[in-house]
């Protein structure tokens, strides 16, 4: 018999006592994006943790069947608010990834792939730049819409995959690095801000917009000069030591004790950047560790930080009726479902309805929709019926992730909706009429 | 084996105080002119079982009555050799009010238990028809209803447990006296409604409610069943619980309240309109602001038709008889043949009328009464020139149910439709699991083998 | 398993309607109870016309099917414990008809239960039964279970919201029980099959009432420092005609527990406390929340609040809903037992616990539906050692033949399943079981259907589930 892998290995691993807290009652099943759409055990919470358990006691391989269920999950973390015993799921699975980082042997392909993205690309901000520049000509230059034309994305069965790929911005997020931008009227908080990595590049208005709107409520914002990425892509990738280094990397370029918070405009680099300790966990070095955790407490989501400090900024008409779709890593990660409510509703002449299961995933998932299409699309699908349901104009989130999933669907499904962060309503709000 | 045979047999193994001889006494356990050949009062659950050993090894019929006030339910017996007599066993086993629980015997008259119930303020919500004679067994065996089903639910909500004696002669059980139980089958909800058929019930356990403070009523009267019972889909629509709301046509409305024995409260007696109005009547209680709040809306969905309020002194006589329908058309009119139908609330209209013109046709009076959670009752009363046709209004009514997604069933038989074919209705899937489980509960036949064939036709 | 209905199954489903490998088949070996047993096979039926065939194939081969809905259930119901097919309703979860004038709806087996109230709510309409697993568990399940919930005080368990059911009994036929019209003539059939912990049928279709949501709802959580209290106030309640929608009570340990997790503001040196929900009409849930007051504070209650909004109902609840997960962090394992009393015995069966606890050494929470007697205590035991697990089991027992001592039951609405088959003889006796059993040969002649469960057979505890160790490279030290 060929060796097989057995068990997991010492560090970054579900540990027992995590898992252990899983009583397998069964009620994050519903809950599940993946087993809604599959009504499989094995890809369900409840089934993925006892397939670690199976694993770490030796009684599973860690093998094909393991990586594809571990694989198939969003990391959402849906199951966590469902949990009734406090099981903290994304830690397990993230942990779980780093064991099949280090152990599993990917198909070529994927090997390639995933080293590019995850060492070679994202923890470096001018390859991002130099590789959205070569995506720019593409998208400029006529040859998108050749390859559209042609057919040939279809042929390939790439047509839906292109259509989640960003639209590469105008002009870079580059000159606000290092740069300090006052408060309007009398400063009530000084603030960093974390400026994204792919987001430099294709949410470099949506960055803008956050700072305006923090300027405007009074905000001195501040955008470090040597931050790098979350490094939340790597770590729910399971590709620790990247998530690990570029954590460090930001612990030095924040100088924290001189603000009051660090904000951020993407749900899912905020709740990694709120769990820095789990990367840099108490019994490694216990400087990293004892900096992440002054770190993370200082870290605020957009939408949190200008609900908590309270909107100062008079807000014009917008006679437009909006949704909201949870983002899950601000729902599930961040326990924030009121803040980006209720700065909606704070606009006047907004009309605010409720869409059913806002929060379950869109399936965005980071970069679940490349490596899943199928199954991301399916959860788009049944996202865009909620969300065309509530005949709002557009739909408001609070991830980019998840506005360009969003936009995608918008335009697959031709509700014609426009996605928008909370922080770009308000920003229209600020601002209109112009 | 004949009838003395029986007698001396049965002398030499019960206690003979449970055996009744007497011609005189024998003949009031008649069922259409057929007498038992015997009759037994046991006082115990385990004499009980000694009579039906003995009826099971001599393939004797045994019919458990109590009162003995629903023998109509059933078609005339072909057999029927022992009477077993329920109302010994009488006694109220525990009442534990501040557990809502209740265990009695199964000859305790309903009455006399209210009685009981009523010194802690609790009651049991079977107001049902010959409330003043009925025990308790009698009305669980015969799985009859009251109007408070709208609020209460029916037996089945709130037996809890029963022991009951089955055909091999073995005391057996089900459920218990707590309030939530989910050990075992509930073998206790076959017993409910089974007529007798499947075992003698012995003891019931019951969950008790408290009385609600004091009860009011509301009357509106209407020209159509249309607008009563559209007034009826209203309330259903409302957050209002009222304890009963029941359509009845104008001739149950004359039948219920203004026939001579009725007597009603003056205040209510004067004000009944004219024959040829539909009412819909609503019971509710609560305290003044409920009472308050019931009487505003239910006369803001009554609109500008007549209607009447009732209060606490004029409401639950009023009640009582409208609980009473079946006991009081029976009483009124004595060759008639009541009819049940189950029928989804937004049919009840179009059925009624169905029915009110069927029956019409065929020159027959009727005297409806229909809850409004879609179980209805009809009296039709035949005259001579109409009874022949008889047998095909009530085909025609079984049949305009089962179009409409409902269900009949012949409720109460007149002497004279005793021998009429058993059952009308319709054949179901479900027949085959209803004879396997009589079979199983009574291998030999032997108990109220005839009551069967109210369900199935070809069951005797 | 045999290879040929292994093929027909395959036929029939389709291979991503079975599951046969065995790093599946481990997932489908527990449920949300303490039990374990693993099946042969897993299928996923779509239609009715599926589980027909499905028997067939089964029966052809003489293999035990069990049926599944979410695995939420906590007496191995679920689990197929001679073996044979697992039978998941997970994939058929649509609802077919909603009737709003009639409130009825029809569903099949696999619609999650809290999903059918939400698809309605906007009718002002919900389906009353509310299990603690209610946004994940089955209406099938329930079925099965005849589930209650902490609200089934005023609005009856499950079967009293079953209309009718299509079914494939354990003689292959397909059969329909009861109707959407009330009084289907006959026997209840519909009566006996609810809570018949499938082993009469795999329920393929359901019609259930929907019942109005109430105009109000007030909650109150009323806080004790002595059990007795708590526990007359219940009574008085009940002496005063007051029937709550809800009555919860939570013992100090338990509150403490909660509150470390959930914050919900329960009082750390509080004896015992009170979640009473009224609702009705507007008038009478102001009335009814006035005599609750009195009462409770007559009782010696020393502080009763009032949720003044929604979102302090919920937080009151949420300590109640989440009490068995908070528990939980606080050992390895937890074993939460289900019993039932006469509720006037509550003080003294709290007196019990409280000794079997000391007896065996082992934590024991109690949580229970204070209105109907039902009570939860959650005994915590840590899995890895041995005896402790044993202990576990053997305070369980005692607790449940307390229970029935004081004339309770031995399941208030978990289910007997393959838990508490061995302890059917403490509340039946043979003459029961034999026609019980008889009865579900009518149903299930060849036991074909969930065998080995409800009818007491001889077993060890060692069935039970412990959770498989980790490896000596992960000591098994809790940080």
């Amino acid at each position: 018999m060929p060796a097989k892998t057995v068990g997991f290995t010492a560090i970054d691993k579900p540990e027992y006592a995590d898992y252990a807290r899983c009583v397998h009652c069964g009620l994050c099943l519903n809950h599940c994006p993946t087993y809604r759409l599959w009504h499989q055990e094995a890809d369900s919470p409840r089934g993925r943790i006892r397939q670690m358990e199976l694993v770490d006691q030796g009684q599973m391989e860690l093998g094909d069947a393991f990586v594809t269920h571990i694989d198939h999950c969003l990391d959402c973390r849906a199951c966590e608010t469902a949990c009734p015993s406090g099981v903290e799921y994304g830690r397990l699975v993230e942990a779980a990834r780093a064991q099949i980082e280090r152990q599993y042997k990917r198909p070529l392909f994927s090997r390639i792939a995933r080293d590019f993205v995850y060492r070679k690309l994202l923890p470096y901000p001018a390859r991002i730049a130099a590789a959205a520049r070569a995506l720019r000509i593409y998208q400029r230059s006529g040859l998108a819409a050749a390859a559209r034309s042609t057919g040939i994305l279809k042929v390939l069965g790439l047509s839906d995959r292109e259509r989640l790929i960003p639209r590469i911005d105008s002009r870079f997020f580059s000159s606000e690095m290092g740069q300090t931008f006052r408060a309007v009227g009398q400063r009530r908080a000084r603030v960093a801000f974390f400026a994204g990595c792919v987001a430099r590049v294709t949410f470099a208005e949506l960055n803008r917009a956050t700072i305006r709107v923090l300027q405007a409520n009074g905000s001195e914002v501040v955008v470090p000069q040597n931050q790098v990425c979350c490094g939340a892509l790597p770590a729910h990738a399971g590709v620790r030591d990247v998530a690990r280094d570029l954590a460090r990397k930001n612990l030095a370029a924040f100088p924290i004790d001189g603000f009051d918070a660090i904000i951020t405009n993407a749900a899912g680099c905020g709740s990694t950047l709120k769990e820095y300790t789990h990367l840099l966990p108490a019994n490694g070095s216990s400087g990293d560790h004892d900096r992440a955790m002054r770190f993370s407490a200082k870290v605020r989501d957009a939408t949190e930080f200008l609900d908590e400090l309270g909107l100062m900024a008079p807000l014009k008409p917008l006679l437009v009726r909006v949704t909201y779709q949870d983002s899950c890593h601000l729902a599930h990660g961040q326990k924030i479902r009121e803040a980006p409510r209720r700065l909606i509703r704070a606009i006047p002449g907004i009309e605010f309805v409720e869409m059913q299961q806002a929060d379950q995933c869109c399936g965005s998932a980071g970069v679940y929709n490349v490596t899943e299409t199928k199954a991301s699309l399916d959860l788009l699908a049944l996202k865009m019926d909620c969300a065309s349901e509530t005949h709002a104009q557009a739909i408001v989130t609070a991830n980019p992730g998840c506005i360009l999933q969003l936009r995608a669907g918008s335009q697959i499904h031709g509700t014609g909706q426009e996605v928008l962060h909370v922080v770009e309503l308000l920003d229209r709000a600020i601002a209109a009429p112009r | 084996m004949s009838v003395t045979d029986i007698s001396s047999r049965l002398s030499s193994l019960a206690d003979s105080k449970c055996i009744v001889s007497n011609p005189i006494q024998l003949a009031s356990y008649q069922i259409d002119g057929v007498t038992p050949s015997a009759a037994l009062r046991p006082a115990s659950v385990e004499q009980i079982v000694e009579i039906v050993k003995f009826a099971a090894a001599e393939k004797l019929a045994i019919i458990p009555r109590g009162a003995r006030t629903k023998f109509g339910m059933i078609p005339r017996p072909q057999r029927y050799d022992l009477a077993l007599d329920m109302t010994a066993l009488d006694r109220i086993v525990a009442y534990d009010p501040a557990d809502l629980t209740l265990s009695v015997e199964s000859g305790v008259p309903l009455h006399r238990l209210a009685g009981v119930l009523a010194g802690h303020r609790q009651f049991l919500p079977l107001q049902v028809p010959f409330f003043d004679r009925a025990t308790v067994g009698g009305t669980i065996a015969s799985g009859i209803d009251s109007p408070l089903r709208q609020l209460y639910g029916t037996a089945r909500d709130f037996v809890l447990g029963m022991e009951f004696v089955t055909a091999a002669g073995r005391i057996a059980k089900s459920g218990g006296r707590v309030v939530k139980n989910v050990s075992g089958y509930d073998l206790h909800k076959l017993m409910i409604g089974a007529c007798g058929t499947l075992g003698v019930i012995s003891k019931i356990n019951f969950r008790t409610f408290p009385t609600p403070a004091t009860t009011h009523a509301f009357i509106a009267f209407f020209e159509t069943v249309n607008r009563a019972a559209e007034m009826s889909r209203r309330i259903a629509e409302s957050p209002l619980r009222p304890l009963n709301v029941e359509i009845v046509n104008p001739a149950a409305v004359a039948l219920l309240f203004s026939a001579p024995g009725a007597q009603m409260p003056r205040a209510v007696a004067g004000e009944f309109p004219p024959r040829d109005q539909w009412a819909l009547i609503i019971g509710f209680s609560g305290i003044a602001k409920v009472i308050d709040r019931y009487e505003r809306e239910l006369r803001g969905m009554a609109g500008d038709t007549d209607a009447i309020s009732l209060d606490e002194e004029a409401a639950p006589p009023v009640l009582a008889r409208l609980s009473e329908f079946v006991s009081i058309a029976l009483g009124a009119w004595p060759e008639i043949v009541i009819l049940k139908a189950g029928m989804l609330p937004n049919q009840l209209s179009p059925f009624l009328r169905n029915v009110t013109s069927i029956s019409e046709a065929a020159s027959l009076q009727l005297a409806v009464v229909a809850r409004g959670v879609g179980v209805v009752y009809f009296a039709l009363q035949p005259d001579p020139r109409s009874i022949a046709a008889l047998p095909q209004v009530i085909e025609n009514i079984f049949q305009a149910s089962g179009q409409r997604g409902g269900h009949a069933e012949i409720f109460w038989r007149p002497r004279m439709l005793r021998e009429m074919p058993a059952s009308l209705n319709p054949k179901r899937p479900d027949f085959a699991q209803m004879r396997n489980l009589k079979k199983t509960f009574d291998p030999e036949n032997i108990f109220a083998p005839d009551a069967f064939s109210r369900w199935i036709p070809d069951a005797r | 398993m045999n290879p040929r209905l292994l093929r027909d199954l395959k036929k029939l489903l389709g291979a991503d309607g079975v599951l046969s490998e065995p790093e599946d088949l481990l997932l489908y070996e527990y449920d949300g109870s303490v039990e374990t047993a693993r099946p042969d096979c897993v299928v996923f039926p779509r239609s009715t016309a599926d589980v027909v065939e499905l028997f067939r194939l089964a029966n052809r081969h003489k293999t035990p099917l069990v049926g599944r809905g979410a695995g939420t259930g906590l007496s191995g119901g679920a689990l197929a414990r001679q073996g044979g097919i697992i039978t998941s309703f997970a994939r058929m979860n649509r609802i077919l008809a909603i009737d709003i004038e009639n409130q009825r709806a029809v569903v099949q087996p696999g619609v999650v239960n809290s999903d059918l109230s939400a698809a309605v709510a906007h009718l002002g309409l919900h389906f009353a039964p509310d299990p603690s697993s209610q946004k994940a568990c089955t209406i099938g399940g329930n079925v099965s279970e005849n589930s209650g919930g902490p609200h089934t005080l005023a609005y009856g368990v499950t079967t009293n919201h079953v209309l009718a059911l299509e079914a494939v009994l354990g003689t292959g036929e397909l059969v329909r029980f009861g109707s959407a019209a009330l009084d289907s003539p006959g026997y209840d059939l519909t009566g006996i099959f609810v809570g018949s912990e499938g082993t009469f049928g795999l329920v393929t279709e359901i019609t259930v009432k929907l019942i109005r949501l109430p105009e109000a709802v007030k909650t109150l959580l009323a806080i004790y420092n002595s059990v007795n209290d708590a526990t007359e106030t219940v009574a008085e309640i009940t002496a005063r005609g007051i029937t709550p929608s809800a009555c919860e009570m939570l013992d100090g340990w338990t509150i403490r527990a909660v509150e470390e997790y959930v914050h919900a503001g329960f009082p750390l040196d509080a004896t015992a406390i009170l979640l009473i929900e009224v609702d009705g009409l507007l008038e009478e849930v102001e009335d009814a929340l006035l005599h609750v007051k009195e009462v409770c504070t007559m009782h010696r209650a020393r502080e009763v609040r009032v949720a003044r909004d929604e979102r302090e109902r919920e937080l009151l609840w949420k300590g109640r809903k989440n009490a068995f997960g908070a528990v939980g962090r606080i050992a390895p394992s937890y074993y939460t037992q289900d019993g039932v009393i006469p509720r006037s015995k509550l003080p003294a069966t709290l007196r019990r616990v409280g000794e079997v606890s000391r007896k065996y050494g082992l934590q024991i929470g109690n949580v229970f539906h204070a209105g109907d007697g039902n009570l939860h205590p959650i005994i915590l035991f840590d899995e890895r050692d041995e005896r402790q697990f044993r202990d576990a089991v053997r305070a369980a027992d005692e607790i449940i033949d307390f229970c029935v001592h004081v004339g309770g039951a031995i399941t208030g609405e978990h289910g007997v399943g393959m838990e508490k088959d061995r302890l059917m003889p403490l509340i039946f006796t043979e003459t029961d079981l034999d026609l019980m059993k008889q009865v579900h040969d009518v149903f299930n002649p060849a036991g074909l259907l969930n065998p080995g469960k409800i009818f007491p057979t001889s077993k060890g505890c060692g069935e039970i589930y412990v959770r498989p160790q980790p490896q000596l490279s992960s000591p098994p030290a809790r940080a």
